[in-house]
């Protein structure tokens, strides 16, 4: 380059070279027959060759790949005079073949004092990285917009919150750059309208709030830090609503500060919380108002909260309690039955269990149920049922009592038909006996076989002795645990029951027993009481009709796990207000007053958990009435 | 020889085979009927054969005194002996006046039936004289 200088041909290449040492420009200059006559080292660099290898040589001999290219370039200028300015050249050099670069070169006329063209002077300026920067940044600016567009996306969808963006410029004031769509919902405002009036928000922040709002906001745009803070909006209708700004705060050039972030209208969560404050409230006020124990347990059988109603109703304090495992506090008995009931509410299902606690010398009955209480807890309450099944056991006892009264008053009422009954056998016996008296003492025409008329009086009396036992177990008092029970058999006792009263009374008897009756679960004695009295009951509803007509009529049925038990008459049928009344105490609806035997049975099939009801035949002839018990579970 | 069977007739089979017996043995010709409907369609009206009845009251489908009523209303004079094992005034009152020989409760002695089935045979052979 100096020895282009010193050559003094070209004074204003040294010029430029002087301007542009240091910028990474390259600068070549060549005669008109296109030789390098000087070349800075930044060019020198692009063609990968020294310096001093360019002069003299041609624009062909040092970038044959350019050459086709650029040499019309320069004979233009050559020949016009008039530069070629930003001009584009794609290709790779000698010195970076595998390269494609991107130069920007302009090409300007070299004069002599004569204003001739003697040459051409050119800067040549590699783009290559600046364009690979452009290109960068123009998927910068893409993915930008995408990412505005995602925020949009996000922030228009937004329920109950915005997307926000300030600008704080370092000379004070503000404004909102951008908001998505769901203003309305958070401000009572519209985009449009914030957008404006940045202070539009601020000034819907109720009088009480702003202040401390405004400070924070000031500490944090001072302090760069993230801000989050809640206060009262008044929309302009006037409704007042609960919002949460959080957002980050960051600086941008020129001592701008950007805040980005989110409000949301938290009314509706603060409304939730307050209500679910309020229902543990109530839930707390309703456990302190049981009569119970409530204890609160996990999974695993766990005390993890114990209200007692009154502490001396516990086996021990209730801090004792909290934290302990079933196991640990309860008897073992009481702990084996109640862990099973653990296991199954930690199953999803409810539980309950009947025990008796012994506290102080104090023997008290009661009842647990458990029930899942949210995750992974169980809630168990306690009662002390002692006085309800004192009650429930004196009621009962009670219901028995009447019940075997009523059983025994049945039987004086149908004496002349036992009586009949026994007789049979008796003068069986007692004729065949006087029969063999008189044979063995030959006091006959034609002595009888006696050894068989002592077999007719065996028979006899067994026959007898059948009777009273069906007597006796009339008069049994104790409750007897319900047996496993076909009801036609049921049925067809009560008719030797009835056999002589039947005949007495001159009542045909029809049984239409259902051919495969389930069994039920029952009290033989007091269904067959039940069956027994309903059968009176229509024999008496029958006692005015012509013997013929005279039918009763038992059937069996099973409806819906069922078993249905009809005793139907032929009788004059029931009025209207007694169809109403039949079942309640003491009314009796006809002169020999088994009346009271109507409630009874009534009580007896509830306790059975069953149904009783009358209704007058369609046909104009007589009553029915039925009863139903449920069908005993399967076997195991 | 007329009028000499006694037909005996009860629904419970152990006491018409006592009762039949034990008129066998005292040397009665006996008849059994297990009901007040089997009689009458077992025995004619012009049967001279037929001594008395030894009848049971309280009988399924007939009763005893719907038989005496029965044979009152055919002309059919056959003393009765009424046997029953539910003593019932009314009905006692009802067969005398229907002209029942003798009305025996259950269980009766040898001795009062031998009395009654005698007296029976004796007023049907009055009748007959």
């Amino acid at each position: 380059m100096h020895r282009a200088a010193e050559r003094g041909r070209l004074p204003a290449v040294a010029e430029l070279e002087s301007i542009y040492a240091t910028v990474p420009v390259g600068l070549c200059c060549v005669d008109r027959d296109l030789r390098y006559v000087s070349v800075n080292e930044q060019l020198a660099r692009y063609n990968g060759l020294p310096i001093e290898a360019h002069f003299g040589r041609t624009l062909r001999e040092i970038v044959p790949h350019l050459a086709d290219t650029i040499e019309p370039i320069y004979r233009r200028v050559l020949d016009t005079g008039r530069p070629e300015l930003n001009v584009e050249l794609f290709g790779s050099t000698e010195a970076d073949p595998h390269v494609v670069h991107t130069w920007i070169c302009n090409y300007s006329p070299l004069r002599d004092e004569q204003g001739r063209v003697i040459g051409v002077n050119t800067v040549v300026h590699d783009t290559t990285d600046r364009r690979a920067s452009a290109v960068a940044l123009d998927d910068a600016t893409a993915a930008l917009r995408q990412r505005d567009e995602f925020l949009d996306v996000i922030g228009d969808r937004l329920p109950e919150a915005m997307l926000f963006r300030v600008l704080h410029p370092r000379d004070g004031g503000y404004t909102f750059t951008w908001v998505s769509k769901g203003t309305a919902a958070v401000t009572g405002l519209s985009p449009e309208t914030i957008l404006r009036d940045p202070d539009a928000f601020a000034r819907q922040i109720v009088d009480e709030d702003r202040p401390r709002f405004l400070d924070a906001m000031a500490s944090a745009l001072r302090t760069l830090s993230t801000f989050d803070h809640t206060c009262r909006l008044r929309w302009p209708d006037g409704s007042l609503h609960w919002c949460r700004v959080r957002s980050a705060v960051r600086p941008i050039d020129n001592g701008a500060v950007v805040c980005e972030g989110v409000i949301i209208n938290t009314t509706g969560l603060i409304e939730a919380e307050e209500a679910l404050v309020e229902s543990q409230d109530r839930y707390r006020a309703i456990v302190s108002a049981l009569p119970d124990l409530t204890f609160l347990l996990d999974t695993s059988g766990r005390y993890l909260d114990v209200h007692p109603r009154e502490s001396r109703s516990l086996l021990m304090p209730p801090d004792r309690f909290i934290g302990k495992h079933i196991n640990e506090v309860m008897p073992p008995d009481l702990a084996a039955l109640l862990m099973p009931c653990i296991e199954q509410v930690a199953g999803g299902g409810t539980a309950q269990a009947d025990y008796p606690v012994t506290i102080n010398g104090d023997t008290r009955q009661y009842e647990a149920r458990m029930v899942p209480c949210g995750a992974n807890k169980i809630l168990a309450v306690v009662r002390d049922v002692t006085e309800s099944k004192r009650a429930q056991h004196d009621a009962e006892r009670a219901r028995l009592e009447l019940a075997h009264v009523t059983r025994v008053t049945m039987l004086g009422e149908i004496t002349a038909s036992l009586a009949h009954e026994l007789n049979q056998p008796l003068t069986a016996i007692v004729t065949n006996a006087q029969t063999a008296r008189r044979s063995l003492s030959g006091d006959v025409v034609r002595p009888m076989d006696v050894g068989a008329l002592i077999e007719e009086i065996a028979g006899a009396g067994q026959r007898a002795g059948d009777i009273i036992r069906r007597l006796r177990s009339w008069f049994v008092r104790e409750r007897v645990p319900p047996q496993r029970l076909d009801l036609n058999e049921v049925v067809r006792e009560v008719e030797r029951f009835l056999h002589s009263e039947l005949i007495i009374r001159q009542v045909r008897l029809k049984l239409a027993g259902h051919r495969h009756l389930p069994p039920v679960l029952a009290d033989r004695v007091q269904i067959q009481q039940v069956l027994l009295n309903l059968a009176l009951n229509g024999m008496e509803a029958m006692h005015e009709r012509p013997v013929k007509e005279r039918l009763l009529t038992i059937s069996t049925s099973v409806v819906d796990r069922e078993v249905h038990v009809a005793v139907r008459d032929r009788g004059t049928g029931l009025a209207a207000a007694q169809l109403d009344r039949l079942f309640e105490p003491f009314l009796s609806t006809k002169p020999s007053g088994l009346g009271v035997g109507l409630r009874i049975c009534s009580s007896i099939i509830t306790a059975h958990d069953g149904r009783i009801w009358a209704t007058n035949n369609d046909d104009d002839a007589g009553a029915t009435f039925v009863f139903t018990l449920p069908v005993a579970p399967d076997r195991r | 020889m007329t009028g000499h069977v006694v037909c005996v007739i009860d629904d419970d089979v152990s006491v018409l085979k006592a009762v039949s017996r034990l008129l066998t043995a005292l040397g009665y010709t006996v008849r059994s009927f297990r009901s007040a409907q089997q009689f009458l369609d077992r025995s004619t009206q012009d049967d001279a054969e037929l001594g008395c009845l030894v009848l049971d009251v309280h009988m399924p489908g007939m009763s005893g005194l719907e038989l005496q009523e029965e044979l009152a209303r055919t002309d059919r004079d056959l003393p009765i002996v009424f046997v029953t094992g539910a003593g019932d005034a009314t009905l006692r009152q009802r067969a005398f006046a229907n002209g029942a020989v003798d009305f025996l409760e259950k269980p009766f002695t040898d001795a009062a039936l031998e009395r009654a089935v005698s007296h029976a045979l004796s007023c049907r052979a009055e009748r007959f004289a």
